[in-house]
């Protein structure tokens, strides 16, 4: 099995606690962390957001994402109002964008954006696919994922705001993996506060997805009954 | 009690923070522009255009009318049935001035206001971060396509502007002291210059890249509480109002 991730001594927010773990392809892995503020810290470190306190976080190919190195603002060290600069003049520090993907716990979807412009926002904006290939991708990837195929179309065409919580995860799990990136990392709250049957076929599709030789990493910062191997 | 001049310092120092960064976010948005090629980028240009361009038109047209007719009426009244004189005063104060300046102010009450808050409730509900954790940029996904589309409508809308204002100008003038239409038009082209038209352009393309970055600006720098969201609808508008004057003046004094 190919290393898709590998986590090196890796700290956030967390002084006592270091990660160092490797993620190889058709493996589901479960990471617990001490708080929401350490899970959100690892999940953006992991994206490429935010650079971690310490630590290296390598991904596909062995290409490094992250060294140890201070957080430093392009236009050096700025202040506002006595207040950090806005977050738009932070770097994202994707050396390539899109490789990993990332499914946020109430979906993370943009307000202003229909379900169907939200679901292939990231896939369009980093590679090009063809609008039939995608909408097949969609509806195979919908089935898969518990919606009733009649409400399809309503789904597609509704605004964020409009729908259900559980519509809202739905949503923002089925836009990561269109994207079908080689690394999948998933907020483990995803799954809080959704029916079994729908929680059972996200599981699968979970695991389907990394059969595909692909990885996933569920983050979680509270103990949780998700099937998957637990790293130390 | 603070000390005055401590005060004036803070005043400068934050004014000289604005320009700054409002420059570094032009320069962040020139280098961003190879994104308009990718579709999302794209189908929030075309949204842009539709709600700063068509959906500005209407005003655009009703103020070009008013003002054509208010213009002549007026200049009538002061240089009586001289119909070269008051062709000349159309072009004077339509298409140097009022043309863009006028269009900036619709945009600017329609739009910058709109992009400021729009702007401002996405960072606070987390949105901003959530694009940069898909890998996307915010500066290419949300600033430039309204920086383009805002430059695009500025530039058009004044043009439509001024053919409305001068047009029911030259309209009113035909009617009102019995002189050819096409002979005004032809008197137009005769006494129009390269510079007004240039002047025209430079103002209405300066103005739109001010009127969006200005927003923009003020709708990210919003952090996370939902009382700061009318506060940056409103400085967005007196400050894109603030520095639109200040570039017309300075566009002026430079060319004229």
């Amino acid at each position: 099995m190919s290393a898709l991730f590998r986590f090196v001594d890796v700290r956030c927010k967390e002084p006592d606690r270091a990660y160092t773990f490797t993620l190889h392809a058709g493996e589901i892995r479960l990471l617990q962390l001490a708080s929401g503020a350490e899970k959100n810290a690892m999940i953006d470190s992991a994206i490429g957001v935010t650079l971690c306190a310490e630590g290296d976080i390598e991904n596909v190919q062995g290409e490094r994402r992250h060294k140890k190195v201070a957080v430093t603002d392009p236009l050096g060290e700025r202040r506002y109002h006595n207040e950090p600069l806005p977050t738009i003049w932070q770097p994202v520090h994707t050396s390539r964008p899109g490789r990993v993907a990332w499914v946020a716990a109430d979906g993370g979807l943009i307000s202003n954006l229909r379900i169907w412009e939200n679901v292939t926002l990231p896939l369009w904006y980093h590679a090009r696919r063809e609008v039939v290939e995608t909408e097949q991708s969609v509806t195979h990837s919908l089935g898969v994922l518990g919606l009733e195929q009649d409400e399809f179309g309503e789904f597609m065409v509704a605004q964020p705001d409009s729908i259900e919580s559980w519509q809202r995860k739905l949503a923002g799990l089925l836009r990561a993996l269109l994207q079908m990136s080689p690394v999948l990392v998933v907020d483990g709250a995803l799954f809080d506060d959704v029916k079994a049957r729908l929680a059972s076929c996200w599981i699968s599709a979970l695991e389907s997805y990394a059969a595909e030789g692909r990885a996933v990493l569920v983050m979680t910062d509270k103990a949780t009954t998700l099937p998957w191997k637990q790293i130390e | 009690m603070r000390n005055p001049l401590l005060q004036m310092q803070n005043w400068f120092g934050m004014q000289g923070l604005f320009v700054r960064d409002s420059v570094v976010l032009v320069g962040q948005v020139l280098h961003a522009l190879p994104a308009v090629i990718k579709w999302p980028v794209r189908r929030t240009l075309l949204k842009q255009l539709y709600f700063t361009g068509i959906q500005s038109a209407g005003p655009i047209a009703v103020m070009g009318f008013l003002a054509g007719l208010i213009m002549v009426m007026q200049v009538s009244n002061l240089v009586g049935r001289n119909e070269l004189l008051t062709l000349q005063v159309l072009i004077w104060t339509v298409v140097r001035e009022l043309g863009p300046l006028l269009t900036a102010i619709v945009i600017v009450g329609r739009s910058s206001s709109a992009i400021a808050s729009e702007l401002a409730a996405m960072q606070v509900n987390g949105e901003i971060k959530d694009l940069k954790r898909m890998g996307i940029s915010p500066v290419a996904y949300l600033v430039v396509p309204r920086m383009l589309a805002m430059t695009i409508t500025s530039l058009v809308l004044t043009f439509f502007f001024q053919v409305v204002a001068i047009g029911t100008g030259m309209i009113v003038t035909a009617w009102n002291i019995d002189v050819s239409l096409a002979g005004e038009v032809g008197h137009f082209f005769g006494m129009i210059s390269y510079l007004e038209i240039f002047a025209a352009m430079l103002k209405s393309v300066c103005f739109g890249m001010l009127m969006s970055v200005v927003p923009c600006y003020y709708g990210l720098t919003v952090r996370h509480s939902m009382n700061e969201i009318p506060v940056a609808a409103s400085r967005a508008v007196m400050r894109s109002l603030m520095t639109v004057f200040a570039c017309d003046g300075l566009i002026t004094i430079l060319l004229f």
